[in-house]
């Protein structure tokens, strides 16, 4: 039984469709990429995995089960006895993502508390002993410190501890070193890797850097326009896209490009997709990417594909892309 | 602190000159004086008039009257009143506790109601409730005092009988001033009643002066809520189970409370200005309606001490403000 399974997901504000059809699996112990432009819906699907869509958000799902419990059948307090302890959610703004207003280890404490540890003494040494997990100096005197007091990395650390005190069993991390800079970006991630291996979690991690899950994913899942359009292995959908808008943000990473360059010789500048993601009311009727896809014919226009077994996992493609990267045949004269 | 608290001092000296200059020469802007007032229509001399006039000092040039005073002042004299020939603070001080009873009664109502009710209006934006709540506030902040006033007295006094019209304790009762306070002096005699009668006639005036600070705190509560809610760090709340209650009354509110508490210190201003009306039209025994009294009778050293007083009154309660400001927001307590 895999730990999170999702199918067709669906979130909806007012008339505007921010999530459609989202199938997602978790097994636990696996890191999960989700990659996508803004907009693209990863938030929004991990914000309805927490149950943390706010009306007049509408969630819908034929299913969403964690660990086997339909979450959409339990009862607020019951999803809510769940979140902070067995799924556990960072985000992206380490300087605004903790309150302000109370010291980071009352932050800490606060999530021991609610979900049982009564104890102040034992709550008092968890707090110091994660702390000291993510790496921070001096964890006893950085308790009583206040979000404002320190850097971004260090807030983000504090967020990680505080996400992992319960030991859950899903970790869901949103773009959680965007904000960050650079070097401080790759402690983080490699803290986060880490833990993950250190207690088994599920970790699903969203962020739109494909170079990012190259190093950490075991699977990574394409994410345009609130809908999946590309699910495989790293590996192989690193070697053979089968989605042209996967191929593209793999064409459009600075790496590859220099790589290519020095192969090839090739001088020029960075392939970068044409054109924007659509907005919530000028979404075309056929493929959602067609306007932008290189590779578009009347089908394309006319008619959504859905998102099929092909190439190396699933893909949302009439003719997903061959190793060759070019076309193949039109999945619907070609019986699979 | 001791650095904050002596630029603050500081400051004072040229806010508190300021006061004493305008004081002193908008009374003396009026028609007639002291003098006249008394004198009426009582066929009093020129030479008589004169007399009283130089004996009180009105003849000599205004620069000199105003440098004596300033002398005066400095050494901590307000002058005597020329009506009753009392100490300007003896007079103040005996009817200042009214007035603050008075004020105190009117914040506390107006937080009471005010607090809630934008945290209502909050949660349910954009609600019947919250339309009605905000709509309430917006009469209440338009409507003015006396107008306010006299319809509450008609409504509650004279039609439905259910609160005295005037004064602070019923005349079945006599009180010796022990702290000022009627509701404790009440407390602390023997007379069986006297309390509720106090509280009764507190009633009217309390919501008569405590309408406008409640409409600018409701208002206040429900924006800064609003903003509160948005912010990140109530997503991380929520993302950690906590219950509802809970991210709002330990997570959103603490932080709402910053700029609320800001305008609380605003509306002493208000408050006491308001006072200045709402004593007059209730017969209420504080230095609002000794002031326009000794206005009406030019005594100008009554007027000026008393104007000093207020300004003096609303800049300690203003400190106080700034000091409890630090208490709920780290980010400036800490700053060194």
């Amino acid at each position: 039984m895999a730990l999170l399974e999702i199918r067709d997901l669906s979130v909806r504000f007012g008339r505007f469709q921010a999530v459609s059809g989202v199938d997602m699996t978790v097994e636990a112990g696996e890191i999960v990429g989700v990659v996508g432009e803004s907009g693209s819906g990863k938030s929004v699907t991990s914000l309805a995995v927490m149950g943390l869509i706010d009306a007049p958000g509408k969630v819908t799902a034929k299913s969403m089960a964690f660990d086997g419990r339909d979450l959409l059948a339990l009862s607020a307090k019951a999803r809510r006895r769940l979140l902070g302890r067995d799924i556990a959610m960072i985000f992206q703004e380490p300087m605004t993502s903790l309150n302000p207003s109370y010291t980071v280890g009352f932050q800490i404490e606060e999530v021991l508390a609610i979900h049982g540890l009564k104890d102040r003494r034992k709550r008092r040494e968890r707090a110091v002993e994660l702390l000291e997990m993510v790496g921070i100096p001096d964890a006893g005197r950085r308790l009583s410190s206040f979000p404002h007091q320190l850097s971004g990395g260090m807030n983000q650390r504090v967020m990680i501890a505080m996400s992992v005190a319960l030991d859950p069993r899903l970790l869901i991390a949103d773009e959680p070193t965007t904000a960050l800079d650079v070097t401080i970006q790759a402690q983080i991630l490699r803290l986060l890797v880490d833990l993950q291996r250190q207690k088994g979690m599920g970790l699903v991690f969203i962020t739109h850097d494909l170079g990012v899950l190259a190093e950490i994913a075991d699977r990574v899942i394409v994410m345009y326009a609130g809908e999946v359009v590309e699910m495989a292995t790293t590996a192989d959908l690193f070697a053979r896209p089968a989605h042209p808008y996967t191929a593209a943000l793999l064409n459009a990473l600075p790496d590859r490009a220099v790589v290519e360059a020095k192969v090839t010789g090739w001088r020029g500048r960075l392939p970068a997709i044409p054109g924007v993601v659509p907005g919530p009311f000028d979404r075309p009727a056929g493929c959602l990417l067609q306007p932008r896809c290189a590779f578009a014919d009347e089908r394309c226009v006319a008619v959504h594909p859905d998102l099929l077994p092909g190439g190396n996992g699933a893909v949302r493609c009439h003719r997903p892309l061959m190793p060759d990267g070019q076309p193949g045949p039109d999945r619907m004269e070609v019986p699979a | 602190m001791l650095r904050f608290l002596a630029s603050r001092l500081i400051v004072l000296v040229p806010t508190l000159l300021g006061v004493i200059l305008l004081a002193f020469f908008l009374v003396r802007q009026l028609h007639g004086d002291a003098v006249e007032v008394r004198a009426g229509e009582r066929g009093i001399t020129e030479e008589q008039l004169a007399e009283r006039r130089h004996a009180l000092g009105l003849d000599r040039p205004l620069h000199e009257q105003f440098l004596s005073y300033l002398g005066d002042v400095v050494q901590g004299d307000l002058g005597k009143s020329y009506v009753t020939q009392r100490p300007v603070l003896d007079e103040f001080a005996e009817l200042f506790p009214a007035t603050i009873e008075l004020s105190v009664v009117a914040m506390i109502f107006a937080i009471v109601i005010g607090l809630p009710a934008g945290i209502l209006a909050a949660l349910t934006r954009g609600s019947f409730l919250d339309h009605g709540v905000m709509g309430a506030a917006l009469t209440g902040y338009s409507m003015p005092i006396f107008w306010w006033a006299i319809l509450l007295i008609v409504l509650f006094s004279n039609t439905l009988g259910l609160t005295p019209v005037s004064g602070r304790l019923d005349i079945l009762y006599y009180i010796e001033p022990t702290t000022g306070f009627m509701l404790i002096d009440t407390l602390l005699s023997d007379e069986a009643g006297a309390f509720w009668s106090a509280l009764h006639h507190l009633i009217l005036p309390s919501i008569v002066l405590g309408t406008i600070p409640l409409a600018v705190i409701a208002r206040m509560t429900r924006s800064a809520m609003l903003e509160v809610l948005g912010e990140d760090y109530i997503r991380t709340a929520r993302a950690k189970g906590l219950s509802p209650r809970r991210v709002i009354w330990v997570h959103a509110l603490r932080n709402a409370l910053i700029p609320v508490v800001t305008v609380i210190g605003l509306q002493t201003g208000t408050l006491l200005a308001g006072a200045v009306l709402t004593e007059t039209i209730f017969s209420w025994p504080g230095v609002g309606k000794w002031l326009i009294d000794a206005i009406g009778r030019r005594d100008f050293p009554a007027v000026q001490g008393g104007i000093l007083l207020i300004a003096m009154t609303i800049i300690a309660v203003n400190l106080v403000v700034d000091l409890l400001y630090g208490l709920i927001n780290p980010r400036i307590r800490l700053q060194k």
